[in-house]
């Protein structure tokens, strides 16, 4: 007869020794804390002996003996604690502790079938020294008189290997072979026959005379009768040993059913009559507590958060239907479909959340463990158990959270010697704690150890290649935590059991996020660290910000969003925030830092719908989002609100273009697609990887110069051959580089280097400015290169040596004696620096006599002042029409001298505002006609070209003065904003001939 | 089932298997066409579409099928046949491999049932552009009817 029982009854009793593991690992955990001087609480005592017992029960009838053997020994080596109140010792917990981990191996091994796994040699040592240890740990400690108990049991469980296995411990045989001999024997068979050797038992049955504890079998008999499988009761019947037992069993033979029912009343007759019911007790409450739960398959549970999924989507259809309609009755009743479907989708998400302690008590162990390990002593503290979290969420933190707690205890907390030597208490402590913040859980990891090394990380991370030495000096603390998070990267010094494989945060970051969550560090050097994980409270369902970008719907994740900022055009111009842009890259300023923005025009239409978006020039509405802790702007053109909307898949190649994690359909039944805040940023180039945090400081750099008082530049120092110190405007400077000289090579008589996938050529500043190299010239290895672009195209000069960049005050002197290639002088502190003229260089090498010639033209302008006449020695390109006198709106000095220069030269007069304000002023303040044409830089402080443009144009007088404007900020949108706004040419800065044409052409 | 050995072109041994079989046939660009009729879920006229930026040009939109999201597929774009018209065209709805696509076709036709002796695989000068989707060709009174492979459309798509 065999008893098969079926697949939904084993990952029941699965699932029920999982639960009982759990909560006696937190009770021995619990016992531990209480430390070994106290006499342990009786009440956990009694629940983990409880555990244990209905464990072996369970584990019996359903066949997994090695199960119920370990948790019989368990029950065991209990008992006497129980009984006598004796204190406990750390050796009986790392047996009891390493017995749990075993049998949590075999639970996990078990599939859906009652077949016992098979198992390597190393498995089964492991359990016998299991058995063995706990066993002896027992014996040891309360004396033999506790052995019979143990091996009495055994004998009733009818297994030949466990008895064998105790008696050879008994005589003192070396236990490995007397096990292995046994094993074979039981291997081949089950429990049912094992009843027709009686030999065996012989050989028990003598050692449970002896020593018997006639109480202990009373309780352990019964209640392994109420579980036994049917089969089992043959066995029963030969087992006369015990003599108390009995009695009872007796009525073995009888089918299971009944036995069940005769299961009671004969348990509490045993406890009644020996007077100790602990065992007994345990059956009738866990049955009492079964009653009012039910288990339900989780894959039910998800259908049903489906179909409540569908029925929010129905009911916001017929909400937005309702609020057309005038059918009173109707409208009565879609609110009250409102309200019970609120409420349904509200419990039946709460079907679906466990409390988070049930996976962080786990890790009271993992800390208990790893701590003994690494000789240090830690303390776990948890918070918050009470948290709920979507149970597949709560799956999917598991591990991340698990390898977060490792490393804190290995990387994390020092050695108690170190911790005292830095005046910290010898025990560390990690508190996990877990709220609920907004939609979403977070879950905080802190320690009190030694922070993040910043140092060593650096190192490390150059070593493994991750950055190059300059780039790692540049790095702030926030982006040095970062690096944990990036692939291949580990501290540890040497590899050990418990990290140090370089596989560890990167994973935890790409767990985290497959969920939609978001991982933060923050480390407080010597101190400890803070590690945050955000958590949305579940999947299915997410709240998000809809925005409207080109008369399409998206929405964003809520989770992903930091803030919204709008930006109003408003009359208060000196408050007035605005978007700049540099290198035609638009950037916010938000709070004093730089925010990089995309518009989502741009990343997803391809700027082909324009128009509609320059019509929006009234308020930018800025969303700003979290991309992998780097935060940027995207642009939309309408933010509308914000709605909980049930993610829905879409196609895998929709999904691949990055940008859409999902789609979602609207309350009115449109489709909204969801957007990957990470693609989305990735598309739009916000942070190209590895130079952005270099091209950020560029930016900085760059704004701060258009922020300072009108006569100030920001200057980038270098040496040169001849002694003293030269400079160019930083505001040409793309980036600093080093190549080193094996890397140049020669096209035709032009030195290139190789420079992120494009050829740069190299230009000498010593070679082109004729300074001849000092006597015993040094060659170094490297060579240090600005890089500059020019026409689209990128040029490296190279210097001898980057000193700094300075803010300086005051005009650049215009140099004696014209120079090509010289812009002139400043003062700088105490130095006076010569001003190179990048610009000129690069024409002039490009495109030989034209630009040379003009940059020849001796201009008699003096810089900075306003309109004043000029010498003019007429030349090139322009000829001799008709000159005019220009206003010039332009507040950067470099390329209101470039561009003065150019003009002059070609003969115009040249007034120069520094502003829109100003330029504006002079133009209301001298007569009619006095400018033939404006000539406005877009960006400026006060008022910039646009608005001057709008300005000029609202005045009458003015209608139909020519305007050109002028800038860096060259997109299409801007062209045709500026168009709108009353400009006649749009042209692009620093491009002479365009510039002159057009001139040209406008005063003709 | 009976194997046909009138057909001499026939290298498809899945459509020359069954002697009947039922096709949904309709006109993308003036050309018959046809999906086996089981792979077809529904045909519905034009449903409010959201277009999906940067997608390839085929890609229509999204439709939200009564709860469902499904990927329009503009058939004229992918055969390269000009573009769809923007209201004048019906959804073909063919679930594959548990996502929805909706064929954007110009025309609904009959419902035919058509034996495998008219079969023949496709010509080699039919253009390659068509020619990737298409599983043979059925010879009818009056016209030729191209059966498409809706699998190597998928195929297409998720390449």
């Amino acid at each position: 007869m065999s008893y098969a029982p079926s697949e939904a009854v084993i990952a029941e009793y699965r699932s029920e020794a999982e639960e009982i593991l759990q909560r006696f690992s937190q009770n021995l955990g619990a016992l531990e804390k209480q430390g070994f001087v106290e006499v342990p609480s009786a009440e956990i005592l009694d629940a983990l002996y409880r555990d244990m017992h209905t464990l072996k029960g369970s584990s019996q009838l359903f066949g997994f003996m090695e199960i119920a053997h370990i948790a019989h020994a368990i029950e065991a080596s209990l008992e006497p604690i129980r009984r006598i109140h004796v204190n406990l010792d750390v050796s009986l917990f790392d047996a009891l502790f390493k017995a749990i981990d075993q049998i949590e191996g075999l639970v996990r091994k078990i599939g859906t079938t009652a077949v016992q796994g098979t198992r390597t040699e190393s498995e089964k040592e492991v359990y016998h020294t299991i058995l063995a240890r706990l066993i002896e740990s027992a014996v040891n400690r309360f004396g033999a008189e506790f052995r019979p108990d143990f091996s009495g049991n055994i004998a009733d469980l009818g297994s030949l290997e466990s008895a064998v296995s105790v008696f050879g411990l008994k005589t003192g045989e070396p236990l490995p072979e007397s096990q292995k001999k046994s094993e074979t024997v039981v291997e081949l068979k089950p429990l049912s026959q094992t009843v027709a050797k009686p030999e065996v038992k012989v050989v028990a049955a003598p050692e449970v005379k002896v020593v018997a504890a006639p109480e202990v079998k009373a309780v352990a008999a019964p209640e392994f009768k109420a579980v036994a499988p049917p089969d089992i009761t043959q066995t029963v019947s030969t087992k006369p040993i015990d003599p108390n037992a009995g009695q009872l069993l007796q009525k073995k033979a009888e089918p299971m059913s009944e036995l069940a029912k005769s299961e009671e009343p004969s348990t509490l007759q045993v406890a009644t009559s020996v007077g100790q019911v602990p065992g007994g007790q345990a059956q009738p409450s866990a049955a009492s507590a079964e009653s009012s739960t039910v288990r339900v398959q989780v894959s039910l549970l998800d259908k049903l958060m489906n179909l409540v999924g569908e029925m929010v989507l129905v009911r916001n259809q017929v909400l937005q239907y309702s609020h057309d309609s005038d059918d009173y009755t109707f409208l009565n009743l879609s609110q009250r479909l409102d309200v019970v479907t609120s409420e349904l989708q509200g419990e039946v998400m709460k079907t679906r959340m466990q409390p988070i302690g049930t996976i962080l008590s786990r890790f009271q162990r993992v800390v208990r463990d790893i701590a003994k390990d690494v000789n240090k002593k830690i303390e776990l503290v948890l918070e918050g158990i009470e948290t709920e979290l979507d149970r597949t969420l709560l799956e999917a933190v598991k591990d991340p959270l698990t390898h977060i707690i490792r490393n804190s205890c290995d990387h994390g907390i020092e050695l108690p010697a170190d911790r005292k030597k830095a005046g910290k208490p010898e025990q560390g402590t990690i508190t996990i704690r877990a709220f609920q913040e907004g939609g979403q859980v977070v879950i905080e990891i802190r320690d009190d150890g030694k922070g993040l090394d910043s140092q060593r990380i650096v190192s490390k991370a150059i070593e493994k290649k991750l950055f190059s030495v300059e780039r790692a000096q540049t790095l702030t603390e926030r982006e040095i935590s970062q690096i944990i998070f990036m692939p291949g990267f580990s501290t540890a010094a040497a590899v050990s059991e418990l990290s140090g494989r370089g596989v560890g945060m990167d994973v935890v970051k790409t767990n985290i996020e497959r969920v939609g969550g978001v991982i933060d560090v923050t480390s407080f050097p010597g101190k400890g660290m803070v590690i945050r994980l955000k958590i949305p409270l579940t999947l299915a369902i997410v709240p998000a910000m809809i925005v409207n970008s080109n008369g399409e719907q998206f929405a964003i994740p809520q989770i992903k969003l930091l803030e919204l900022v709008r930006v109003e055009r408003g009359e208060d111009i000196e408050t007035q925030l605005e978007i700049e842009y540099l290198q035609g890259k638009p950037v916010f300023r938000l709070r004093g830092k730089l925010l990089p923005l995309i518009s989502f025009g741009e990343v997803l239409w391809n700027e082909v719908l324009d128009e509609k978006r320059v019509k929006m020039t009234s308020a930018t509405n800025i969303v700003v989002l979290d991309a992998d802790g780097d935060s940027f702007g995207l642009v939309v053109d309408e933010i509308k609100d914000t709605a909980d909307i049930v993610v829905k898949p879409i196609c895998s190649f929709l999904k691949s273009l990055g940008t859409y994690s999902g789609a979602t359909i609207m309350g009115d039944g449109s489709v909204a697609l969801i957007i990957d805040v990470v693609g989305l940023s990735q598309r739009g180039h916000v942070f190209a990887e590895n130079s952005r945090r270099a091209e950020s400081a560029d930016m900085h750099r760059k704004v701060v110069t258009s922020d300072r008082p009108i006569d100030s530049q920001e200057l980038l120092f270098f040496s040169l051959n001849p002694a003293g110190v030269f400079s160019m405007p930083l505001c040409l400077v793309h980036r600093l580089e080093e190549f080193s000289r094996a890397k140049i090579e020669l096209s035709g008589k032009q030195r290139i280097v190789r420079y992120r996938e494009s050829i740069l050529p190299l230009i000498s500043l010593n070679e082109f400015l004729g300074f001849a190299p000092p006597a015993e010239q040094k060659k170094t290895e490297k060579i240090t290169v600005v890089v500059v672009n020019k026409r689209n195209r990128s040029f490296g000069v190279e210097v001898n040596d980057i000193i700094d960049v300075r803010n300086v005050e005051g005009n650049i002197q215009e140099p004696l004696k014209e120079t090509i290639g010289i812009l002139g002088n400043i003062l700088s502190g105490e130095e006076i620096s010569v001003v190179v003229d990048v610009l000129a260089i690069i024409d002039n090498i490009i495109d030989g006599s034209d630009s040379a010639g003009r940059t020849q033209i001796r201009a008699t302008n003096q810089g900075a002042s306003g309109s004043h006449s000029a010498q003019v020695l007429v030349q090139g390109t322009v000829g001799q029409a008709g000159k005019g006198r220009i206003l010039f709106a332009e507040d950067t000095i470099f390329f209101k001298k470039q561009v003065m220069k150019v003009l002059v030269a070609a003969g115009y007069e040249v007034a120069h505002a520094e502003n829109g304000e100003l330029a504006l002023q002079m133009l209301d303040q001298a007569p009619v006609g006095t400018y033939q044409m404006i000539l406005s830089d877009i960006e400026m402080p006060k008022m910039g070209g646009f608005d001057l443009a709008l300005n000029v144009r609202k005045d009458k007088r003015f209608e139909k003065l020519p305007m050109i404007a002028i800038t860096t900020r060259f997109r299409e949108i801007d062209q045709k904003r500026g168009i709108e706004a009353g400009f006649n040419f749009y042209l692009e800065k620093l491009k002479a001939d365009q510039l002159l044409e057009t001139v040209a052409k406008v005063l003709k | 089932m009976e194997t046909v050995e009138t057909n001499p072109g026939s290298a498809k041994p899945p459509l020359s298997l069954v002697k009947r079989r039922q096709y949904s046939t309709f006109f993308v660009a003036g050309r018959l066409y046809g999906i086996d009729v089981m792979r077809v879920q529904e045909i519905t006229p034009p449903l409010s579409m959201t277009v999906v930026p940067l997608a390839p040009s085929y890609i229509k939109g999204l439709i939200n099928l009564r709860g469902q999201i499904a990927t329009a597929v503009g058939l004229r774009e992918l055969f390269g046949l000009g573009d769809s018209d923007a209201t004048k065209y019906m959804n073909v709805v063919c679930n594959l491999g548990g996502n929805l696509f909706s064929l954007l076709i110009d025309q609904v036709g009959d419902v035919m049932e058509l034996e495998d002796g008219v079969f023949e695989s496709t010509p080699e000068t039919i253009a390659e552009s068509v020619k990737l989707y298409m599983a043979g060709i059925y010879k009818i009174q009056g016209a030729l009817l191209s059966i498409l492979d809706i699998e190597k459309i998928a195929e297409k798509l998720n390449k």
